[in-house]
């Protein structure tokens, strides 16, 4: 197999078995990964009427054929689970270095079944996983356990974690990889905590191979010289705080001296977020809603004070507004009592929050600290398309970028398996009816 | 590059985005796999991945690897400029790894080999992936030039300043 792995690991944490199963080909091609592979898993084998904080709910990591290629944006997965509060099939597209890692370690996806008794964490190392106890860490927040777990695991392991928003079951807390991104849905992160698994720690050095790796080479870089030259910008999302940069982009200087923040990529990033005022050739593609640089590096700041704690900012931020604290109010300490649950965070039901019940196929995620992607409902019939691109393991900020046409010959070049435009759309089309079909069963991720 | 002067990869720490692209390219190109592992170029990271930058060799011109090889196993590529590893001539004493100041060389275990940048014979494939412009490779004597203008832009504040 090419591009997959072809290796599920299964993880049951009640019992504390591991085992290794094989990826399905059929299954796989038509349901390529991400959201499209996981949400089929979770809902063929998790019953529907199953409450998404008891035992009997799956959490499932799960990769792409594209994921950790130099395909550009392509640092993707993909984390499904049932949601609180209605039991919905959330599917949080996520980025960082922790998918290319899984699948450096020989994996395409994990499954967590049951409860630990006790918290713990998974420990993957090369084809070899186990699990250790967790209990020191389990207040932790999401830098401190990082920084703890990568000192007794490997300093090249990268962590995917919750914070205590996410052990103490708060309602928008997230899962966090690489300390700044985030995958939302509306309590990914409460799910993870109620099945006692604080974090999965990954190192892999095994490699995988493509069908044709001179030709997906041509065709990865051809791409990122085109997104490079265009703007890039999602269909009708606001994206706070953010800047896409695109090489030859030159830095505008900034009058007041004081120092921007560092533009951040996630894996495989071509289009790197940023706080930079910049502008890229003719077209600006400057996004951000910050009027100038301090407050631009301000908001950062913000965000990531409520990553740290594992809350998703967006929606947390959308609480604090609504307890309306003084602008110079310690966003920090805010952040530490919604985690604790000495706040209801849940009052971010408002529908301005992530737990909008607006039907959405995937859940938002948030890219270093610096924007949330939103669950993006895209227009007339691109849904499909974004389902392909979801599930071929590429970035919702490439939707409008790149078509079906350049999806197959990306996944024909990786895989060897031929995929035609038409079979990419076809394969869009399945996964978004499968979404649509179990977002009904509960409702959907948002 | 146009003239047949010989390139560098100059890196620029500060436009580092963390993205690793530069190790896919590198991994996918000489050993036909992703595999960050097995690249030679590495990106190094720290304050919870706020900073990072890419490493590699700089191909010195005065080489402590070339001069230390006890096989004469490492040259110079008159095309490129690069120094290159002879693997036949290579008796894996790993000493061109010790006494390298960047610390950029390493050893493949599986495959039992140096990895060493060997500038892709001249197009190095890290410089097309490099979305930043963290990693860009020009000639010699005017790939910095660029960088020196900015440099330059900083201290034209001072030199106003003391004419007045």
């Amino acid at each position: 197999m090419f591009g997959w792995r072809g290796r599920l690991l299964r993880v049951n944490l009640t019992s504390g078995a591991i085992t290794k199963e094989l990826l399905e080909h059929s299954v796989a091609q038509s349901y390529l990964g991400g959201r499209g592979l996981g949400t089929y898993l979770h809902a063929n084998e998790v019953p529907a009427a199953t409450a998404p904080l008891s035992a009997g709910n799956h959490l499932i990591f799960v990769t792409a054929p594209l994921t950790g290629t130099l395909a550009p944006n392509g640092g993707r997965y993909t984390i499904v689970a049932k949601t609180p509060p209605d039991g919905e099939i959330a599917a949080a597209s996520i980025s960082g270095g922790w998918g290319p890692e899984l699948k450096f370690a020989g994996f395409d996806g994990i499954i967590f079944e049951g409860k630990a008794e006790n918290p713990v964490y998974l420990w993957i190392n090369n084809g070899q996983a186990e699990l250790r106890a967790a209990k020191h860490l389990w207040r932790a927040p999401v830098g401190e356990t990082t920084e703890t777990l990568l000192r007794e695991t490997d300093e090249k392991a990268v962590v995917a974690c919750i914070g205590p928003a996410g052990t103490n079951g708060v309602g928008c807390s997230v899962v966090v990889s690489d300390y700044w991104s985030a995958a939302g849905a509306g309590g990914l992160g409460a799910v993870m905590g109620a099945k006692n698994l604080k974090a999965v720690a990954v190192c892999g050095m095994e490699g995988f191979r493509m069908a044709r790796p001179k030709q997906f080479m041509k065709l990865a870089l051809q791409l990122r010289a085109h997104l490079a030259q265009r703007s890039i910008a999602a269909q009708g999302a606001v994206l706070r705080d953010s800047i896409l940069v695109a090489k030859k982009v030159t830095w505008v200087p900034n009058p007041a001296g004081s120092k921007p923040a560092r533009p951040h990529g996630c894996f495989g990033c071509a289009t790197a977020l940023s706080s930079f005022a910049a502008k890229g050739g003719e077209s600006p593609i400057a996004l951000s809603e910050a009027t100038s640089l301090e407050e631009s590096n301000e908001r950062l700041a913000q965000n990531r004070a409520f990553l740290d704690v594992g809350l998703d900012y967006a929606a947390a931020k959308a609480v604090s507004d609504a307890y309306q604290p003084a602008p110079e109010d310690d966003r920090t300490e805010l952040a530490r009592k919604l985690a604790h649950g000495d706040l209801p965070a849940e009052s971010a039901d408002d529908g301005q929050s992530m737990h909008s019940k607006a039907a959405v196929d995937r859940g938002p995620c948030i890219a270093g600290g610096y924007a949330v992607v939103p669950a993006m409902a895209a227009k007339d019939g691109d849904e499909d398309l974004l389902a392909a691109l979801d599930s071929a393991g590429l970035c919702p900020f490439l939707a409008g970028a790149v078509g079906a046409e350049t999806i197959a010959e990306l996944l024909t070049a990786a895989t060897g398996v031929a995929f035609s435009p038409n079979e990419v759309k076809q394969a869009g089309q399945r996964i978004s009816a499968l979404t649509r079909t179990e977002s009904a069963v509960g409702a959907s991720g948002g | 590059m146009q003239s047949g002067e010989m390139g560098v990869l100059l890196i620029t720490a500060e436009n580092c985005t963390n993205c690793h692209s530069c190790e896919l390219a590198c991994s996918l190109f000489h050993e036909e796999e992703f595999n960050p592992a097995r690249a030679r170029v590495e990106v190094r990271s720290w304050d919870r991945n706020t900073h990072s930058t890419s490493m590699m060799c700089m191909q010195c011109e005065e080489a402590g690897c070339m001069a230390i090889c006890p096989a004469g196993a490492i040259t110079e590529d008159p095309v490129s400029g690069a120094r290159l590893v002879n693997e036949q001539k290579c008796v894996k004493c790993r000493m061109c790894i010790q006494v390298c100041p960047f610390g950029s060389n390493s050893y493949d275990a599986r495959a039992r080999r140096i990895l060493k940048c060997d500038l892709c014979g001249g197009d190095p494939q890290c410089a097309y992936a490099c979305p930043s412009g963290a990693i860009v490779y020009g000639e010699r004597s005017t790939v910095n030039v660029a960088k020196r203008r900015l440099a330059a832009e900083k201290l034209k504040v001072i030199a106003q300043g003391a004419r007045r």
